[in-house]
């Protein structure tokens, strides 16, 4: 849980939906990286949000070889914004102080402590 | 000015090292509620210290403490009134930071109400239902405590399942973790972003909460029956959080939910 390098969750998917919203054409890895200020998310972070975000069916990749890998927005904002709550919630980075969601509030290095938890007690219970 | 050296480095000792200390090993996800109140004591204190610093130096400034020498005077009063200064840009701050999440709030209400499909009220509670092809559920803390939840929930689990889930959001509502939350989001709001005790604060509450509702929901409507809930959700959407939590809660015994308990009771 310690740690500066901390973004929830939600608020990069949310930064990398902007930022694919506001491109005029698809985007890669490195590109979208490019656009952070302040605080840059690591390569393997943001990989990890695009994915998550293309399963969730709001990013369409296209390109075979890692190299020509891009990505653009499924819908435009306005479409997204429009379609669910769910991701009109995400598209703001502020509002988990009036809303408390049941789901994709915890940041990734949670998600570390909370494997790391569940396998040492599973671990020592093989034991 | 000792005195006021002291509750000051106090103040900074909190600061700087309570969330090293209270985020060592993974304690916290097994006392989730412990490691919360941990954490608001830390930061309850810190704040306790430095106001009390901050006073302790007023008081010697406008000549509430007998200085021994002309020196020490001089420090006295350029430590209140360099206190003062900094009590009054901390309240300034926090006033400017606590607007924004009002409008946030507000703002967030206002997408949620117009697509509110039906509305039922139970134990002092308004379950509002509104139409979305996502299954949703958020508690919205304030005066009339309301837990919108989407069509798509419904849809997709059982009904013990979805009371799991219900459960799970009135133990935000109950146990006000809607505050807790905004003081977690002020605090990082006002501290400088190189001291890591605010977002560690606000990550702790956000991680935190979520456990503490995940168990006040588990011993009122069923362990089995959250973690399925749970799983359910985190495959539905691919958030791999709900997964782990539903994994927590299949690592501890479980007494059965009151409601059974109380079924079991009235059969004998």
């Amino acid at each position: 849980m310690a740690g500066e390098r901390t973004r929830e969750r939600g608020e990069l998917e949310g930064t990398v939906m902007r930022i694919l919203w506001e491109a005029s054409e698809p985007l890669s890895a490195r590109d979208i990286q490019a656009v952070f200020t302040g605080h840059v998310p690591a390569y393997t972070t943001l990989m990890t949000a695009l994915e998550r975000l293309q399963k969730k069916g709001d990013v369409v990749r296209s390109g075979d070889s890692p190299r020509k890998v891009r990505f653009r927005a499924a819908r435009s904002g306005d479409e997204h914004v429009g379609r669910s709550m769910m991701t009109a919630l995400d598209g703001a980075g502020d509002r988990q102080a009036a809303l408390l969601q049941f789901a994709g509030n915890l940041a990734e290095e949670d998600l570390d402590l909370l494997r790391g938890a569940i396998t040492g007690k599973t671990s020592r219970k093989r034991r | 000015m000792i005195a006021t050296g002291s509750f000051l480095a106090a103040a900074v000792l909190i600061l700087l090292f309570s969330p090293l200390m209270l985020t060592a090993g993974r304690w916290q996800v097994r006392r989730p509620r412990t490691a919360l109140t941990l954490w608001f004591c830390a930061f309850f204190a810190g704040i306790g210290f430095a106001v009390t610093s901050a006073a302790i130096a007023l008081l010697g400034a406008v000549g509430g403490v007998n200085p021994a020498s002309s020196g020490e005077a001089l420090v006295l009063t350029l430590v209140g009134w360099l206190s003062l200064g900094v009590l009054a840009a901390v309240i300034a701050l926090v006033s400017a930071s606590a607007e924004p999440l009002a409008d946030s709030w507000r703002e967030a209400v206002g997408r949620f109400a117009p697509v509110a499909v039906s509305r039922e009220h139970s134990h002092g509670v308004t379950l509002v239902w509104f139409d979305s092809e996502e299954p949703v559920a958020c508690a919205v803390p304030s005066g009339e405590p309301e837990i919108f939840l989407s069509t798509a929930l419904k849809e997709l689990l059982s009904d013990p399942q979805l009371r799991a889930v219900i459960e799970h959001e009135r133990a935000h509502l109950r146990q006000h973790h809607g505050w807790a939350v905004r003081i977690a989001e002020i605090n990082a709001l006002c501290l400088p972003k190189r001291f890591p005790a605010g977002r560690a604060l606000k990550r702790a509450t956000l991680l935190l909460i979520e456990l503490i509702a995940d168990d006040a929901a588990a011993r009122r409507a069923g362990a089995v029956h959250l973690a399925n809930a749970l799983a359910t959700m985190g495959h539905n959407t691919a958030d791999p959080g709900l997964e782990l939590r539903a994994d927590r809660l299949t690592l501890r015994r479980w007494k059965k939910p009151r409601s059974q308990r109380a079924a079991a009771l009235a059969r004998a």
